[in-house]
This record gives C-alpha cells, structure tokens and sequence, in this order.
C-alpha cells in the first residue's frame, strides 16, 4: 500500500500522547463499542454518527439530552443518537473503502461530521475515481472554527503583530532566516521553530497545507494543479517544511508539549509557531491544553499566554458540516433522525453550548461572546479573508506532493527482543503469533510509510547481545537512505527472535546518543523505541539513578536555544510496558509516547508513530 | 420581460369573488365553491418561497410542501417531467421560461402578482458606505478588483435574477437582448460576456448554503457582497448576532421578484383551484407577507426599507434572455 494510503487507512484508537490524549486535533478515539453514559438504544432507530475528536464531548452531550427529549421520535419511533470519534481523515479512508470492519471501526455511521467540508470533498473524490456516487452531500457547518498560528505573546509582539500583518510568506524567511530570533533583538530564543501536523491525519494540517499553498502562488482561490506544479510553489512548500520541528498525528501533542515547557520556563525554546485551531488555543489559554479535564485537574493558565496571529494571506474554517451519508447502508429512518437531530443542534439554546466549548456558533442567532475574546489570545473580528477549499483533485494532488516536500527525517528503529517478546500476542488464546511476531510486521509495515530520502536505521536491544554475549544492544543497519536499503531492514527486523532481558534505560540512553552524535538540522531527528516491560537489565540497584541520569540528560538536551532536539517516540506494547516510564521518555525530548497495550494493535500505531516524520 | 406588464395587481378584482369562499385569515377553506373537498393539496414552491410555503402548510394540514430551486423545477417542465404536485408557487420569470419555452403539457394561467421583493444586495457598514468611490452597483462591484461578491447558483432565482440586473447595470438599461451580449456597450468597456465571466468568476466557493448565510456565520471573511432577496435576507438577518450591522443595499436599476402561482400539468383539478383560492386569498396573502415578501395592502415586512418604491414592471429582461443567461453562465 502507498504511503498516503497506508497513513490515510490508520485508526488511531490506542494512540495517546505524552499526555494521554489522542487524536485529530482533539483526544482520542473510541474506536467501537458502546459511548459511555448514553445508555441502551432499545428499539429505537439508532443513529450512529462519526465525529472529529475534538467535539465528541459537545456531541455526547447534546446527544444525551436530545435522546431523553420528546423530539427524539420518527413516525412514531424513537430515535437514538450514538457520537463515536473518529480523526477526520481516518473515517475518510474508512468511508471511501465502504466502512468495512464494523467490529474494529465502529458501526457504519449515518452522519459523519468531519473538522472540514475538505474531507468530504475527499471522499467523494476517491470514490469518484473508482466511478462511485458521491456518499457526503455539501452541508452547512453548524459550528466554525478558524485555523490560526499560534505564538507565545512575547513571539508575536517582537514581530509588531497585530499592528504588523503576519503570513506564512512572513514565517518561511524566519524559518530560513540564518539570525533566527537574534534578527529581532532576542537571540535567546534560538532559531525559528515551526509545528505542523500531518495532512494525511489532521484537520489543522490540511487546512495549513492549503493555506501555505495559496500564499505561495498569491492567490486566494481556485489553487490548480498546474499552479501545485510550479517550482517556485514547490519550492515555497518545502522552506515552509524546512522550519518544522516535526509533525504527529494531532496539534495536542505540540500544545502539551509547549505547556510542559512553558511550567519549565522554556515555552520559547520548544517551538515559536503552531498552526491550530482557534479553539484550541483558547483552550490552552485557559490552562486546559489538550481541551479535557481530567478528574482531579484543575485549569491553570500558562506562564506564557499564545496569541492567535490570523495569517494576513486569509485562512481556512474549520467548518464542522454535519453530514447525512448518502450510503447504501442508511435507511430511510436512519436519515430521518439524523435530520431531527441535526435541526436540534442548530437551536440556539444548543449552539450556545458550542460557544461554550470555543467553537463559534453556525447559528447566527447566537451572539460571539466568552470564551472567544480578546483576553484569551484570539479575536473574534477575524479573520477577514477565507482561502477557498481547492478541487477535490487539487486536494488529493496536495497531499501526494506534501509526501514530497515535507521535511525528511532520521530515525533510528529501536526493537526490544526481550524474551517476553516471545509470549503469544493474544494473550487469552494461547497459541497464534507471538508479540514480536505483531511487532516485526508492524516495523515492516511502517517501513513504507518512510520518505524515499529518510534516513533510518535499525537497533535491538536485549541483554547478553552479540559474539561475547556482554551487549546491550546491536546496530543491524546503521543510518541511511532507506530507498537504498528498505529490503536490507526488511530481513532484518524478520531475522530477530526473543532473548534475554530489558536493559531499557541503557538502550534508551544510548539510542539518543548516537543519533546526536550525527544530528542533523536539516532533518527531524529521532529515536522510535519499542518495549513491552519494565528495565531489566539484572542490576535492581541502580534502577533509579539510571533513569535520573537518563531524563536528566534528555531535558538538557532538548532545552534551550542552541538545542540539537532528537525526539525519542516510545511505543508502550503490551500490558505489561512501562507505560508511566515511556511517557517521561517522551517528555524529555517534547516527543510523545504511543500505546499499544493491545498487541494487536501495534500495526496501526506504528503507522502513527510514522506520521511524525 | 412581459414588457410593462400591469403593475401589480396584487391581488386581482377576480379574486374578490372567490374571496368569499375564505374565512380570510386563517387559511382554512370554508368550502363551498369547489366541486368537491380534496384531501391533499400538494404545492411546489421555489426556495425562497419555502417558509412562506410552510407558513401556510401550517395552517392547513391538507397541504403538503415541496420545496425545490425555481431553475431545477423549470428544467423538468421543459423537458416534460411530471411534477407530482398540483401548483407551482415561483417567481414569474421561470413560469414564463416555461410558457414560452416549453414543450410538454402546458402550464395553466398563472396568478397575477400574488407578492413582490426587491433584489438587495447585503454588506456590512464599511462596505456599502461605497463602492471605490462609487455607489454601491453591479457595474462598480463588477470591476473592482478583489471584491468578493456572494452571488448564488444560477438555478436560484437570486442567481439569476442578480446576474440579469448586473446586465442591466452594465448595458445600461433594463431591456436588452442577447445580441447585446457579445458587443461593447455604449460608452466603451469590454462585452458584457466578458464582464460577467470576470463577475462571476470573482464569487468565491463557500461551504454555506447561500452567501448571506455565510455573512451572517462569518461575517466579512469570506463575501463582501451578498446578492439575494429583501424577503429572504429581512427574514434571515433578523434576530442574528448581525442584526444592525449588516445593511441592504438597493441597486439600481431596480429589479423585483414577482410571485405568482399555476396549475401543474398533472395537477389534481380540484387540489390545484383549492390551492389557487388559498394563495390567492388572505391565507396566502399572511403567509406571503409573514415570510418578509410585499404583499399589497399589508403592512411593509420589517426591516424593508420604505423609502424604496417598487417599479410598476419587474425590470427584467424577458424570459429568452433569462434563460439565456443562464445556458451561457451556469
């Protein structure tokens, strides 16, 4: 499968960040089974809906309280609203592809409501390619929210916004600019650093793709093909991706990464811009970075405000459409009682619950007040440009040349081969593969997701390794453009079987150190370690002063202005990793860990991992 | 179109006998002119018609509403669809694009004028204080660079209707044909073909379902200009976060939309002079009237502007040319 359609086919279900949220531009999915609190259907016609993360909760409880409404009836039956989340781009493949595993995807939705009007585009235009009918009909967006550059106060005000109109044409001479901050008076703060997220998975991404494009060409509207072909476009898109620190899944990542650094003191190190969604930056100017409050947490605004800078090029909506599948599987009832409750949240006492949660109202009867002000970093008068959504081919072309033009990586794949490796995978059946059986396709697998000009290589880790059995860990493919040795890692990684123990912090430690030792800034460069236990490397006693040393040397490493970052992505596989562990890993280098506590899963997170680079 | 066509005689001398027949206000029929009491009463109604359709639906539970694009309903009568309803309430232009035009079973006798409304354009403050130094108008907004103006499908009667007046801004008069479209109008400037491609190839594509709905979502982001109908925009900016800040703007030359009803070819006998008494009558008079249109000898709908009279004809040019228009353009 092409890389596109392998990352665009992913279910980030198991995925959590380095603070266990997950996906799209909001927290993770729920991939099946029941939503919490809604209770039983019964006989009632269900209506199951496929949401963006990052409104499943607003979702929910509209649902809830329109479930247990009189309005909930269709000729005389009641009807059942069900919210799953699902990332926009992941129910796109899985909608093109006629949803096909209900068990592992969740049911077969009736409405889909995607961040973006652009996904449905993009549906309709892979089916359209296989001479399909189109299945997401145009619909009005019953909440909006524009995609906005994120900088930290100080950032923006040393770049005279908003008196002085920002773009992205403004961002690629900063990125590429040798001075980097020094050129506004403040060296301290580094070199430019850009986040972006993946296209191919989020909302956010997409939208910044689209918007950099028509700033390279000048133009608001009707972006082409032949426009996407120009070198000077081409070349646009590829300084913009020079600046990028690196990419993920969700623009969560990037806003609790920034919000571990700003309690350390370092927000202006990690990253200068962001582009995300305004109610996400509202959010983490609250003191609730990833949009849900846990139990216990409590909101604390950061040290360090963000502004939202509305690039002056125009911008995109996040426009939220609420879609009635046209589907062969959508009965004449079904639809009928997603129309009820779609006229249900466009009532203006149920639209003031979307202002609420940051989003601006689709009704317009609702007026914009709290929490879109100017006291939370976001300005309620703009944007006064939209870019046009480009043509579905133009979309499609978009993404197939972003494969390109992104910003290449190096990344060492760190195996654990530990003897646990060897129990089975589905732990209740006994038999069938083992865990590193799963892993080692996954690895494969994720192979392909690479960029022909990635740099990866590949290590395992266990004890009493090599000739004379005293290793911690072994390189079995050092470094190197991996369209030169994609088949050299494919034997490889099937060569390996279970061994010994998990000297995690050792080979954790020396990973970072050997990418840094050949760091690359023109590249993300990064450490992928996968493990399913705790450290165990026969020596108990100095457990503890280890991993000190280790975290210890991972901050120092990714702080202040002269960092050489190498982000370290943990996978956390199977029940018994160490999950609380891997986390830390990741937060010492601003990277994020991934679970899989279900090894079955390990194929699709790999894929996510892979969307960093 | 229909040149000078009488001025409106909203609600004709005719009717006054048939009114009768009406308790005139609540729509329901008292019966007794018809020959017998159908159970259904099936109307078509052109989309900016819909909630004056429902407005009267709901006071009558016999009538069943569809709504539909005046320009899509014209299609399938000139192709010789049938319709599977009785009467067609549209503005008169696209029922006259199908007397004219068609070739399947005729259309009956149209109404007179049952309501009329001006074609407005909406804009924010700052916009329609002026146009480069200009009045607001088509010919301006035309050629200004980097204006967005929010003009609707040409299937809808806003669409259409806005293009035809922007023609008559151009050309410089009201009646023109389409052997005016290739040459240079008086007084110099590009064909009016050009003109119009340039104008509408300057209207950004928006997710929202018309361009005043996405002013009203969005304010300035992504129009500057929405094209549409006093009716539907008085009904749709009322009670919004937009109220008082979004004006409507009257280009000149004045164009209005004129509604009136007809029998569908395969329409019910009964059902459809069952449904010509109700529009004709005070049921559909309030209706019309409630849903923001301009109905004679009631009230003028809240937030029309009453300094704007309406001129005796509906200043656009005949069918042909409309639907020609719309061959071209769509």
């Amino acid at each position: 499968m092409s890389r596109r359609g392998r990352l665009a086919a992913v279910v980030l279900a198991a995925v959590l960040s380095a603070s266990c949220v997950g996906l799209d531009d909001g927290e993770e999915d729920e991939a099946s089974g029941p939503v919490s609190g809604l209770g039983d259907p019964g006989d009632c016609i269900v209506v199951d809906m496929a949401v963006s993360s990052e409104k499943i909760d607003l979702l929910t409880e509209l649902a809830r309280t329109f479930n247990d409404s009189d309005e909930a009836q269709v000729g005389g039956r009641c009807v059942f609203v069900e919210p799953r989340s699902k990332a926009s781009g992941a129910a796109a493949q899985l909608l093109a592809d006629g949803w096909q595993n209900e068990e592992a995807e969740g049911p077969q939705p009736v409405v889909w409501s995607p961040a973006s009007n652009a996904w449905g585009a993009i549906v309709n235009q892979r089916l359209d390619d296989r001479g399909e009918p189109p299945m997401a009909p145009a619909s009005e967006p019953f909440m909006l929210t524009p995609l906005v550059i994120a900088m930290p106060e100080p950032m923006a005000d040393a770049l005279g916004y908003p008196e002085t109109p920002i773009g992205y044409a403004d961002i690629v001479g900063l990125s590429q600019s040798e001075e980097g901050w020094a050129a506004y008076g403040h060296p301290e703060w580094g070199p430019f650093r850009l986040g972006k997220t993946n296209p191919n998975f989020s909302t956010s991404g997409l939208s910044a793709l689209i918007a950099q494009s028509y700033a390279a060409t000048g133009t608001t509207r009707g972006l082409s093909l032949e426009e996407l072909a120009r070198p000077d476009v081409i070349a646009f898109g590829e300084a913009v991706e020079s600046g990028v620190v690196h990419y993920g899944d969700i623009t969560m990542t990037f806003l609790n990464n920034w919000f571990r650094a700003d309690q350390r003191g370092t927000a202006l190190t990690y990253v200068s811009a962001v582009a995300v969604e305004e109610k996400s930056l509202i959010d983490y100017n609250l003191g609730n970075p990833d949009g849900v409050l846990d139990p216990g947490e409590e909101p604390r605004p950061p040290r360090i405000p963000l502004v939202a800078v509305y690039p002056k090029e125009g911008t995109l909506f996040s426009d939220n459409p609420y879609i009635v599948l046209d589907a062969p599987w959508v009965d004449e009832d079904e639809a009928a009682g997603a129309a009820a409750f779609g006229e249900f949240v466009q009532r203006p006492e149920n639209q003031q619950q979307v202002l609420e949660f940051g989003f601006r109202p689709g009704n317009p009867e609702v007026a914009i007040g709290a929490p879109i002000v100017a006291a939370n970093g976001v300005d309620p008068a703009q944007p006064t440009a939209t870019l046009e959504v480009p043509d579905p081919p133009v979309l499609v072309d978009l993404l197939d040349r972003w494969g390109d033009q992104r910003k290449k990586a190096r990344v060492l794949l760190v195996l654990d081969i530990s003897g646990s490796m060897g129990e089975p995978a589905d732990g209740s059946s006994g038999g069938g593969p083992t865990k590193l059986d799963l892993a080692k396709e996954a690895a494969i697998g994720a192979l392909d997701d690479f960029n022909e000009d990635d740099e990866v290589g590949l290590r395992v880790f266990s004890t009493n390794l090599g000739p004379s059995e005293e290793e911690e860990y072994l390189d079995l493919v050092p470094l190197t453009r991996i369209g030169d040795i994609r088949e050299q890692l494919v034997t490889r990684i099937r060569d390996q079987f279970p061994t010994n123990g998990t000297p995690l912090y050792t080979a954790t430690g020396t990973a970072y150190d050997a990418v840094l030792a050949e760091y690359d800034p023109a590249r993300i460069n990064a450490v992928v370690l996968l493990s399913d236990g705790v450290n165990d490397d026969g020596q108990v006693g100095d457990d503890q002063e280890q991993l000190e040393t280790l975290l210890a040397t991972l901050r120092a490493g990714s702080e202040g202005q002269a960092s050489r970052p190498v982000r370290v992505f943990p996978i956390a596989y199977g029940e018994e990793a160490d999950l609380a562990t891997l986390r830390r890993i990741a937060e010492g280098t601003n990277a994020a860990v991934y679970s899989a506590r279900d090894p079955l899963t390990i194929d699709k997170v790999f894929t996510a991992v892979v969307s960093n680079f | 179109m229909l040149a000078l066509v009488a001025a409106v005689a909203m609600v004709g001398g005719a009717f006054a006998v048939r009114g009768g027949a009406f308790d005139g206000g609540d729509g329901s029929a008292a019966g007794g002119l018809l020959g017998s009491e159908p159970d259904v009463l099936r109307l078509h109604c052109a989309t900016e018609l819909a909630e004056a359709c429902a407005l009267l639906a709901a006071g009558d539970d016999r009538i069943e509403v569809q709504d539909e694009r005046a320009g899509l309903t014209t299609d399938a009568l000139l192709s010789g669809a049938p319709l599977s309803s009785d009467v067609w309430l549209a503005p008169r232009p696209w029922v006259e694009q199908v007397r004219e035009l068609g070739r399947g079973a005729p259309l009956g006798e149209p109404t007179d004028v049952l309501a009329r409304s001006p074609l407005v354009l909406a804009a924010f403050d700052e916009a329609a204080t002026g146009c480069a130094g200009e009045p607001v108008g088509w010919r301006c907004i035309g050629g200004a660079s980097g204006v967005r103006p929010g003009i609707q499908p040409l299937d809808d009667t806003a669409g259409l209707f806005a293009l035809a007046q922007a023609g008559a801004a151009y050309l410089g008069r009201e009646s023109y044909a389409t052997n005016d479209f290739e040459v240079e109008p008086e007084g110099g400037g590009a064909p009016f073909v050009d003109w119009a491609a340039d104008l509408l190839q300057a209207v950004p594509q928006a997710a929202f379902r018309t361009p005043l709905a996405a002013m009203l979502a969005t304010e300035t982001a992504t129009f500057d200009f929405a094209a549409t109908i006093e009716a539907v925009a008085t009904t749709a900016i009322a009670g919004t976060r937009q109220e008082g800040s979004l004006r409507l703007i009257y280009p000149l030359p004045m164009a209005t939309v004129d509604v009136v009803a007809v029998a569908l070819p395969d329409a019910d006998g009964d059902a459809a002079a069952a449904l010509l008494e109700l529009l004709e009558g005070g049921a559909g008079a309030g209706a019309l009237a409630d849903a923001g249109w301009r109905v004679e000898d009631r009230p003028l709908p809240p937030g029309a502007d009453a300094a704007v009279g309406l001129g005796p004809d509906d200043g656009l040019p005949e069918a042909g040319v409309l639907a020609a228009l719309r061959s071209r353009f769509a």
